[in-house]
């Protein structure tokens, strides 16, 4: 899965939990949820899930600490597939 | 050091679902869930834990200027609650933080502090959600003046001598929460 593919999947997760729409249609690798796209930390944990379901991987809590920006999320997601492909 | 939580209960009714599977477990402890899930009112319990953690978090924040999302590591102890209050602790590694929280019908509204005890000298100021909140502030707290630093962090400064104050500013749905130290900054 490529890299803009995974931020393509992150941009129809985040939708529902942010009202910045310029900031989403903009969306990059330096986006961070709370700055940028002024996600509520509480929303935070629901695209955690949300993640867990579409990528059908298991986020720890360590990983999870790291989770502000779609850079740190992506790593996330990478570390995470290849854990379950090897 | 201060920070603040506000949670407007009709916003997070709307804004989160605490019951969907998994939720509980990737930011409560066993024992926080616990707690919750024995509540008289759950709904009430989640966001009143969950306000001490974040702004616990934010003074950790403060302190270190470090960023992350681990709920689950700032491990909140309930040392008094009913209908109106409730006053815990909230442990961060050696970081201890004491909260105090004020429940109404409509939030609930966190104070935290790393002092050893509450100072009498915190003041709380709060009103109606409005974007030009910090004008409104300095409107009526006539002798101090809220802004933003060249770190866009708010400060708090005393007119008369120009001395920094400790605040802590917090903002969801309807509600914002100026909370500042009437003792300046040493």
């Amino acid at each position: 899965m490529t890299e803009q593919h995974i931020i393509e999947e992150l941009a129809t997760i985040i939708t529902p939990y942010t009202e910045e729409k310029s900031a989403l249609e903009n969306i990059g690798a330096h986006t961070d949820f709370i700055k940028d796209l002024k996600i509520n930390s509480a929303n935070l944990v629901d695209i955690v899930l949300d993640i867990e379901e579409k990528f059908n991987i298991t986020i720890d809590n360590d990983s999870m600490s790291k989770m502000l920006t779609v850079k740190a999320t992506i790593d996330v997601i990478e570390s995470k597939l290849q854990e379950n492909a090897g | 050091m201060l920070g603040n939580d506000i949670v407007d209960l009709n916003l997070a009714k709307i804004q989160s679902n605490w019951r969907r599977k998994n939720y509980l477990s990737k930011i409560f402890t066993e024992d926080e869930q616990q707690l919750i899930l024995s509540a008289e009112n759950p709904d009430v319990l989640v966001w009143v834990l969950w306000s001490m953690k974040e702004s616990a978090y934010k003074i950790y924040n403060r302190k270190t200027n470090e960023r992350l999302f681990n709920p689950l590591a700032f491990q909140c102890i309930i040392l008094v609650l009913n209908n109106n209050v409730a006053k815990g602790l909230v442990k961060y590694n050696t970081l201890k933080i004491l909260t105090s929280s004020e429940l109404k019908p409509g939030f609930i509204h966190t104070i935290a502090t790393d002092g050893i005890l509450f100072s009498k000298k915190i003041k709380i100021w709060s009103n109606q959600y409005h974007l030009n909140y910090p004008a409104i502030f300095n409107e009526q707290i006539t002798d101090y003046h809220i802004y933003k630093n060249i770190h866009n962090l708010p400060e708090v400064k005393n007119f008369h001598n120009n001395l920094l104050h400790d605040v802590s500013v917090s903002h969801h749905g309807n509600y914002v929460c100026i909370v500042f130290n009437d003792e300046p900054v040493h």
